[in-house]
């Protein structure tokens, strides 16, 4: 027993987290469908279909990070930062904003209409929904 | 145009943040480099000491003032040996509308300078950080044709759809292009004729278009484009000795020589696929022009194909390889013109974000991408390497 708890907490600790979909209750929809998600966070989608302007905001690095990007966009790190820069030195896009806690994604998300981004999963905020990705 | 870009760009900046234009974005890199070859010169004296003549300097604005508008600017200046010199050009400076007209389906509207989009990889031939190599595949992103593919003055029309069978994106433009007289294909007319100075190089017409197709299959993005230019004029001056009548001396003069590169068309198509860290790529193009000459005309033909690996194989660290080879041939006498034959191992090291770390070595066999400008004395061997070392910071 004294073994088989360490090696739990150890496993809960280093597995990524869910990451959930997050973005300002005023303009996102309640749900997106998983290729409405993946085209928002590669910049393809740059407009809500309620009218508005997606403004994007991503964490920086860490599990949620990898795990969303893996789940979602099917990129790693590295390969998802080449693929902005592709964008914002040919004019295509603007640069998502980038944020190292959870906190102040959401404080983002909550305060710029138009705003989604990811988060590790049960985390919000006043002024955020999560979204439902179909 | 260059005056005023600091112009536009301090306008640009002054009303940021002003309620008709949003925010303004600044992003911008500087790279700088070290090339070495062995036996052969390439685009300038690279095989005696190398040359630090290798960088690439870019600032941009944009803004997106309505949800279905944005503008930008980038200036770019770079130096490859003896083409570009960082004489500071607009790269691209352009607006673009998109209109949905349907669930998943937009059409858009883009005026200005934009690049072309013509090859997988061609418009990021300058922006080292959104590549994993130091040089693009040297066969089929030859640096003597830049300024054709770089970008194009004038409008494109654009659709986008997705659905089951995966996201479309294609463009079809018209315009015409301007090409620096100390870029690449300056300096290759100038080798043909001794003394020759350029004032001006135009191309009349480019017309074109490019298709991308990311398909159902995750990952796997098929590329199709085409290009055309119409009148490609090269103009300017040779000195040729004249005699004074009466005088057993003569002088200098300039005389005006121009040349018109009537046609040139050049079709690629591609693959890409990309899964997790590793990344694969080949392309095959087609160029095929035609410049009238004293008594006919010159036809030539070239054909390309590459193919390209990479992987990311630590977090930091990434890993890539190329073969590619370039055949080019007299279409008049259907006889092999120099070819050349690039096999290229790199290392990019990204320590932290916004800077990165890289260095290739090139094996080549071949002189097509040669020039005799550079090499007066001849070359030295078909067989030639290349070292180049690069490093980028970006914001």
């Amino acid at each position: 027993m004294h073994r088989i708890i360490p090696l739990i907490a150890t496993a809960l600790l280093t597995t990524p987290l869910c990451a959930a979909v997050v973005a300002n209750e005023k303009t996102a929809p309640a749900n997106l469908s998983a290729d409405d998600v993946k085209a928002i966070f590669l910049g393809a989608k740059t407009a809500w279909d309620g009218g508005g302007k997606v403004i994007v905001g991503v964490l920086s690095e860490g599990p949620t990070q990898e795990k969303f990007l893996s789940d979602q966009v099917g990129k790693p790190p590295a390969a998802f930062a080449t693929h902005w820069k592709r964008l914002v030195f040919t004019g295509k896009a603007s640069m998502p904003k980038q944020f190292a806690k959870d906190e102040d994604l959401l404080e983002f998300v909550a305060k710029t209409d138009g705003a989604i981004g990811f988060v590790a999963d049960g985390k919000t905020a006043p002024g955020v929904k999560v979204i439902e990705v179909k | 145009m260059r005056a005023s870009m600091p112009l536009t760009l301090a306008a640009l900046a002054g009303v940021a943040g002003a309620a008709e234009l949003g925010p303004v974005e600044f992003h911008g890199f500087a790279s700088q480099g070290y090339l070495y070859t062995t036996n052969n010169n390439y685009l300038g004296p690279t095989t005696k000491g190398g040359t630090f003549e290798f960088n690439e300097f870019a600032l941009n604005a944009t803004a997106q003032p309505h949800e279905r508008v944005r503008i930008g600017v980038q200036v770019l200046a770079y130096d490859l040996v003896n083409v570009g010199n960082d004489k500071v050009q607009i790269d691209w400076a352009y607006g673009t509308y998109t209109h949905p007209v349907a669930p998943d389906v937009s059409v858009g509207l883009t005026a200005g300078r934009f690049k072309t989009g013509h090859g997988l990889y061609g418009d990021y031939r300058d922006i080292d950080v959104a590549r994993s190599a130091v040089f693009l595949p040297m066969s089929t992103y030859s640096a003597k044709f830049r300024d054709v593919y770089i970008a194009v003055n004038g409008a494109g029309v654009s659709l986008t759809a997705s659905g089951k069978a995966g996201t479309i994106e294609a463009m079809g433009y018209v315009g015409s292009n301007n090409a620096d007289p100390d870029g690449p294909i300056g300096t290759e007319f100038s080798s043909l004729v001794p003394g020759y100075q350029i004032e001006t190089i135009r191309i009349k017409r480019v017309n074109g278009g490019h298709l991308n197709w990311q398909t159902p299959l995750d990952g796997l993005r098929v590329h199709g484009s085409l290009l055309y230019t119409n009148h490609l004029y090269v103009d300017g001056t040779i000195p040729m000795p004249v005699a004074i009548p009466g005088s057993p001396v003569g002088r200098m003069a300039e005389f005006p020589q121009s040349f018109d590169l009537q046609y040139y068309y050049d079709g690629i198509a591609g693959l890409e696929f990309q899964r997790g860290n590793f990344t694969a790529a080949t392309e095959a193009n087609m160029i095929y022009f035609k410049m009238p000459i004293t008594g006919g005309a010159f036809y030539s033909r070239m054909r390309s194909a590459y193919g390209m690996l990479s992987w990311r194989f630590l977090p930091k660290l990434e890993a890539a390889t190329s073969y590619g080879v370039l055949l080019t041939e007299d279409y008049n006498s259907r006889t092999s013109d120099p070819d050349h034959r690039g096999l290229s191992f790199s290392l990019r090291f990204d320590p932290v974000e916004h800077w990165l770390i890289k260095a290739e070595f090139q094996r080549n066999r071949g002189t097509a991408l040669l020039n005799g400008y550079d090499n007066p004395s001849g070359y030295q061997s078909q067989w030639w390497n290349l070292v180049a070392v690069k490093t980028t910071f970006d914001f």
